[in-house]
């Protein structure tokens, strides 16, 4: 394995040998992860995160790859098992600071009912969500999050079916933090995602991604930065909104925000006494 | 050590929290729901931690990532359930987490007969996940075995850093005997190897000892474990190649060969003379072994095999226990482990006794199924 | 100091034949760039001429060449190996300081260049936009 030089100055939380990513050119979770990195290296040369403590979990997807490449203890598990896989190390060891990675397919088609039962606990642990409409790994299925009409490799002829809005189902749960960011908004990603690290109980962000080799072909966007300008057109950030404005759709737009913050008691809390 | 009076379902509870159990995520089913009743009232005296599931596919997750976070982990579920787990019990194997799953079998397929029992899943507890690989599988036919199958089933699982799984019934769950209970010095208890001291770099989680198991570094404490579901290197990275995957998955299966002499037991009985063999195994075995007695008053010379352990055979052992020229295999089930006896004892004639019962078989149904081979 | 093209080693050039007068000579025109028959890219190792918008490739092994330029305040450095050509930090820019250059890197595609780099105002737009850790922005101390 050959020796690799620190450069970026993200370097540090990378694993340097599987550095470029297999992710395509323009994809939006690169920007995400760097996003991410910023704020966790925040944390931890301020102190209140122990770097050996971080864990990230991750399912089946591209989203959930993301745990390749991040210098931390990291599980690569099942599709749509990352969550309960992460509540059990969680509990198994309180002082892991459980962080999963999913695509829109993994967190709340698979993995949609682990996702209900570990906002109804407030169980310890980030979920970032990242939606790119489509199952693109696997070539451009239909998701639960693809708007009606689109066409994808299993919806020829448009898709019928309504899509889920994550973030005001995870909002009605007993969620400690719902907010929404977009990766032509990192800066916001990096902000939100540094706020949950200082809280505690179920905190979950959905990060709208852009998916220009799959879903830009489904949508006649390919280009990355065609792609790219186009979400953000459609992005609107609104500040602490609340959830009825939670509205996710290429044709109304996408708004942006923090939509739930409290510090309602979460499960290890609950358990340990500290508070009930 | 401690006598009490307990059932088998609680036998093994207390097994577990003996061998140092100290996460369960269950879901309840009958006939196993009251091994995580009683493990949510004693399971936080013991310092460990419980948490009823939203169903059994979360709960063997959450097992396994406890697991990895430190803890030795278990989860019991019945038929049904445990077909929700196939997939993740595969995670477990690849990924080599040590781990003990409870199936405590009941009437099948499918939703079946709740309350009743069989021992239809003898071969689904080997085969059930994709892929090639060998698990330990154990079958207790008592109280007290519920209880040592159990620690050795947590044994097995750290020393060899495999899931295990444990084959208990709904005859053995609800039945009660006395049960003696070990102390801690008791009895042995193995711990999975951990490496020293983080050195900064990331540690292979999946480099293998002399003995084919390797170290297992655990979340928190510096190593940079990476735990991987796909086909990897001893790194944990992805490695779609030819001679990784063949060295990866032979020796999945080798470590627990290796070891054959520790995971196979048996239990034989009036084998010596014996003309014509029962062979048994769990509930259906304590009505073999009367049947058995029954013969030798009657004059036939007959001798009884149980087996304790399902998966793997020890093929040599199982041909030297007997010379008896016939071979009769009495299961509550269309005839499962009767294929690999008849395997096993190739030149003799080997006969199946599917004896299906919802109750425990009698003696009596028993010998009426053994007697026309006689 | 100086190196072409790492990848063949039979078309470097001595060091001792370079003179100050060489290395001008070679950021103006970029000869070998057009004569290397591989058409591949060319690191110069350790450029020392002192005035602003200089070009300073590093070369330190292929996974770690950097593309950088500086000005008294910013220095905008590209990791060329990691960048897949996506484009969006030249779309990001608002002083439209990246232009996609025509070095090919390892996997084939065309990294950015700061050209532009005296109207770079340290938004650093392009580092936090891309998404692949190969471009980031410093102050010049």
């Amino acid at each position: 394995m050959a020796m690799t030089r620190q450069i970026h100055p993200l370097d540090k939380h990378l694993r340097l040998e599987r550095i470029p990513t297999l992710y395509c050119p323009g994809c939006g979770l690169g920007i995400a992860l760097g996003a991410l990195l910023r704020a966790l290296d925040k944390r931890i040369s301020e102190g209140t995160i122990n770097p050996d403590k971080v864990l990230w979990v991750g399912g089946i997807g591209c989203s959930s790859r993301m745990v390749f490449y991040v210098n931390y203890d990291a599980a690569h598990v099942i599709h749509g098992r990352a969550i309960p896989f992460a509540l059990g190390a969680v509990l198994a060891n309180p002082d892991l600071l459980a962080i999963v990675t999913g695509g829109d397919g993994d967190i709340a088609g698979i993995g949609g009912n682990h996702l209900i039962h570990a906002a109804r606990r407030n169980v310890d642990m980030i979920v970032l969500m990242f939606t790119n409409f489509v199952y693109a790994m696997t070539g451009g299925q239909v998701a639960p999050t693809t708007p009606r009409g689109v066409s994808t490799t299993t919806t020829p002829r448009g898709n019928p079916e309504y899509p889920v809005n994550a973030v005001k189902l995870v909002g009605s749960l007993n969620a400690n933090y719902v907010a929404r960011a977009s990766v032509t908004t990192p800066h916001y990603i990096e902000q939100f995602f540094y706020k949950a690290l200082g809280m505690r109980g179920f905190r979950f962000i959905e990060i709208v991604s852009t998916c220009p080799e799959i879903y830009g072909r489904h949508i006649g966007l390919r280009d990355p930065v065609e792609m790219y300008s186009e979400l953000r057109k459609r992005v609107k950030y609104k500040h602490k909104p609340s959830l009825e404005k939670a509205e996710i759709d290429w044709e109304k737009g996408i708004v942006i925000g923090e939509f739930v913050e409290r510090s309602n008691p979460s499960l290890i809390e609950i358990l340990k006494g500290v508070r009930s | 050590m401690r006598k009490t009076f307990a059932s088998g379902n609680m036998a093994i509870a207390e097994g577990a929290l003996t061998a140092g159990l100290k996460f369960y995520a269950g879901y309840p089913i009958t006939p196993s729901s009251e091994i995580m009743e009683y493990l949510a009232e004693k399971l936080p005296e013991y310092g460990g931690v419980l948490i009823q599931m939203e169903d059994e596919i979360a709960s063997i997750n959450a097992v396994i990532g406890a697991s990895w976070a430190g803890a030795k982990a278990m989860t019991a579920t019945s038929g049904p359930g445990f077909s929700l787990m196939a997939e993740a019990i595969g995670l477990a194997i690849i990924t080599e987490t040590p781990l003990v799953v409870v199936n405590v079998m009941r009437a099948g397929p499918s939703t079946g007969v709740p309350t009743k029992t069989s021992q239809s899943d003898v071969l689904q507890a080997r085969w059930m996940s994709h892929g090639d690989y060998i698990i330990p599988v154990y079958s207790p036919w008592s109280v007290q075995e519920a209880y040592d199958l159990t620690i050795k089933a947590f044994n097995t699982a750290e020393l060899l850093r495999t899931p295990v799984v444990v084959l208990s019934d709904a005859v053995i769950a609800h039945l009660w005997e006395p049960l003696t209970l070990m102390e801690r010095g008791d009895v042995e208890i193995v711990n999975r190897k951990t490496p020293v001291d983080p050195t900064g770099e990331p540690y292979p989680p999946y480099k293998p000892d002399p003995d084919l198991v390797p170290p297992m570094p655990l979340f928190g404490r510096g190593f940079k474990v990476l735990v991987e579901s796909l086909i990897h290197d001893e790194r944990g990275f992805y490695s779609p190649r030819d001679d990784g995957y063949r060295s990866l998955v032979k020796r999945i299966s080798l470590k627990v060969l290796k070891r054959l002499d520790y995971v196979y037991e048996q239990d034989a009985r009036f084998t010596e003379d014996a003309d014509v063999l029962l062979v048994s195994y769990g509930s259906t075995a304590r009505s073999t072994y009367l049947a058995t007695i029954e013969l030798r008053k009657q004059g036939v010379k007959a001798g009884f095999l149980r087996l304790k352990t399902l998966w793997p055979l020890d093929d040599d052992r199982i041909r030297k226990t007997s010379n008896a020229r016939k071979i009769i295999v009495v299961e509550n089930n269309i005839g499962k482990i009767y294929l690999d006896i008849d395997r096993i004892f190739k030149d003799r004639e080997v006969y199946p006794s599917p004896v299906l019962s919802l109750e425990l078989p009698t003696p009596r149904d028993v010998l009426e199924a053994v007697e026309p081979w006689l | 100091m100086y190196r072409i093209c790492l990848y063949q080693p039979r078309f470097m050039l001595e060091e001792w034949k370079f003179s100050l007068m060489a290395q001008l000579t070679c950021l103006l025109y970029r000869g070998c760039k057009y004569t290397c028959i591989y058409n591949l890219y060319l690191y110069i190792l350790k450029c020392r001429l002192l005035y602003t918008g200089v070009l300073g490739l590093q070369a330190l092994g292929a996974q770690s060449s950097i593309l950088s330029r500086a000005t008294g305040k910013y220095r905008v450095s590209v990791v060329i190996d990691r960048c897949k050509e996506c484009g969006i930090c030249i779309f990001v820019c608002p002083t439209k300081v990246l232009v996609k250059s025509s070095v090919l890197n390892k996997y084939g595609y065309h990294p950015p260049d700061p050209v532009n780099i005296d109207k770079c105002i340290g938004c650093r737009l392009c580092e936090y936009n891309c998404p692949d850790f190969a471009i980031y922005v410093e102050k010049v101390v």
